[in-house]
């Protein structure tokens, strides 16, 4: 049990997927400053980033591995997040406008995140279990929204200061990502393995 | 740049002269305007990944340009047979398809790199550039000019990623492609190996980049 | 009739995609008889021997025999009774690939050899060296195999400074793997 929640931390923390491995740097780049927005979309992305991945641990677990099919992978995977992402936001309009309108906006543009396809080939990649999967595609998608919606409150504080011109919103962006990911390294020490 | 009507191919040499002053055009708006780095945002979080070593980047962005290039003609080439309503489905697969083959083929030829790229590779699936290409450019143009397009952009972004690249395993390993070049008794900024480096890479890049632009926008008078 | 164009178009070009899949797995599958040479390169390499690619089919099939449990090859040297397989898991950045050779009793290393890393270049990617692969001829694998700052007992093995992580990995697809290789051969457990 330990060792699922030290998964989990270390998926928000110290292996953060958009300040370690640099997933879903897109929307990163071009948010809004809003916080709100920020979090709508982190939200977003959690639910699909979860679903998506168990749903694809069970289509590689229980069919493509055993009928040897493992080079479908990418094309299965990635029609899988298309589909779970229409049949969201579907069932969002109909069934809870109030979420809907919370985060359902954002959902087309997730199915192209690659933070989402990213998480399903890292759980691939390390042959994630069915409960390691849920703990570890859960924590990436906190810990993507508490990057995103702290790198948004960041821009908005920039207002007050005056980074040279030349390097735009996304420069600064980046060299705020960067000091970001650094501070994230001194909680590798937190977890003993 | 004055926009030639086309005129029809009244002779082969004028036709094909014609095309080949656009296809530049094209290839040249790629590479700079449209660049996927510094031009347009797109394609990143590959960028990042495998800009710390030079061989890492070179095969990445190579990948990336055969991609775009074969999604491109393909969409292209078929244009008129995509059915409005299922273009997003369409490109999917088709990319889909490109990238898992590029995959395998790099397993064979290359298996240690295509160890490093690890995932990367098989997110180029989800990169902006190669649907972007499509939808912006590939749907509505002739196969030879979307070649050159995606030739450009696909030039632009392995540009882009060998001098971040360059800077990244010169400063973070003291080498370049895997060759010490600076002695031994120097530390490397090992900052740069990791994640954090990447993008202050990435940042002081987007800076030099625009400092180059807005000094040439000067130079040519505020006129682009 | 526009739903049913949708339709046959997107059959088609799904078909179209699983043929060109199709053509490169059976490309895949031509290409990997390699990967089996160079694995058996490998296997000679661990016992002293360098043999060109073309010969290796012959001078592998001389000097092991095959065996399969649990769905991995085990490859048993025909002389000395030492037990090869292939293992391996996730390291810090990549898959690691090794190749580990019990000796006949289960309880101690004939060598190792990581087959494939891509792990941070002069840090965890210091595991490919030859020094620290030898360091671990003999080592015992009881209770299990420990890397560690400072090696002192024997089933201890010095760790790659600065490869914390990489060095856990790796201790952890050599403890599974040998744990499974006990099971499959009922030896040393």
């Amino acid at each position: 049990m330990k060792e699922l929640f030290l998964l989990l931390f270390a998926s928000i923390v110290t292996s953060n997927i958009a300040l370690t491995y640099f997933l879903g740097m897109c929307p990163f780049l071009a948010i809004s400053k809003e916080i709100k927005v920020a979090t709508g979309m982190g939200a977003a992305v959690t639910v699909v980033m979860t679903f998506t991945s168990l749903a694809n641990w069970l289509i590689n677990n229980l069919i493509l591995l055993p009928a040897k099919l493992e080079f479908l992978q990418f094309l299965i995977f990635i029609i899988t997040i298309a589909a779970m992402v229409q049949v969201l936001e579907m069932f969002l309009d109909r069934y809870s406008p109030t979420l809907y309108s919370a985060f359902g906006i954002f959902l087309p543009l997730i199915t192209v995140n690659c933070a989402i396809l990213g998480v399903s080939l890292f759980m691939v990649l390390r042959s994630y279990s069915l409960i390691e999967t849920i703990f570890y595609s859960f924590g990436s998608g906190l810990g993507w929204t508490v990057a995103i919606v702290a790198i948004g409150g960041l821009r908005k504080g920039l207002i007050f200061s005056d980074p040279p011109k030349n390097f735009g919103a996304a420069g600064i962006t980046a060299i705020l990502a960067g000091l970001m990911a650094l501070a994230f390294i001194g909680f590798t020490g937190v977890v003993r393995g | 740049m004055a926009e030639q009507p086309g005129s029809g191919l009244k002779t082969p040499q004028k036709g094909y002269r014609l095309f080949q002053k656009k296809g530049i055009k094209v290839f040249i708006e790629g590479v700079w305007h449209n660049n996927p780095i510094f031009g347009m945002m797109l394609g990143l979080c590959s960028t990042l990944a495998v800009t710390n070593l030079m061989a890492n980047a070179l095969v990445m962005s190579l990948s990336v340009t055969i991609v775009v290039i074969l999604n491109s003609v393909i969409t292209s080439l078929i244009r008129g047979f995509i059915p409005d309503r299922v273009r997003m489905v369409a490109y999917m697969i088709i990319i889909s398809t490109l990238v898992i083959a590029v995959d395998r083929f790099l397993k064979v030829l290359l298996p240690d790199i295509s160890n490093a790229l690890g995932p990367y590779v098989a997110l180029i699936i989800t990169n902006c550039i190669v649907m972007g290409r499509a939808e912006a450019f590939a749907i509505n143009n002739s196969p030879g000019l979307s070649f050159m397009d995606a030739l450009g952009v696909g030039s632009g972004y392995t540009l882009s990623l060998m001098v971040i690249a360059f800077f990244r395993e010169l400063i973070g390993f003291g080498s370049l492609f895997g060759v010490r070049v600076i002695p031994a008794s120097i530390t490397p900024l090992g900052l740069f190996a990791i994640p954090p480096g990447a993008f202050f890479a990435l940042g002081t890049y987007i800076f030099f980049i625009n400092l180059l632009r807005n000094r040439s926008k000067k130079e040519k008078g505020g006129s682009k | 009739m526009k739903d049913l164009k949708m339709v046959l178009f997107l059959l088609i070009l799904s078909s179209l995609c699983a043929l060109v899949l199709g053509g490169t797995e059976v490309f895949y599958e031509k290409a990997s008889v390699i990967f089996n040479q160079r694995l058996y390169q490998s296997v000679l390499e661990l016992f002293d021997q360098e043999i060109p690619i073309e010969e290796v089919d012959a001078a592998f099939s001389g000097k092991f025999s095959f065996d399969s449990h649990g769905g991995r090859d085990y490859f048993l040297e025909k002389e000395t009774g030492v037990v090869v397989f292939k293992a391996d898991g996730p390291g810090l950045w990549s898959r690691i690939e090794i190749l580990l050779a019990l000796n006949p009793d289960f309880e101690s290393l004939y060598g190792l050899k990581v087959l494939s890393q891509a792990e941070t270049p002069g840090l965890g990617g210091r595991i490919a060296e030859p020094e620290f692969q030898e360091s671990f001829r003999g080592i015992e694998v009881v209770p299990s195999l420990r890397i560690v700052k400072f090696a002192a007992a024997a089933n201890e093995v010095d760790a790659v400074t600065g490869a914390s992580k990489t060095c856990e990995a790796l201790e952890k697809i050599i403890n599974k793997a040998v744990a499974e290789a006990r099971q499959a051969y009922k030896r040393g457990l």
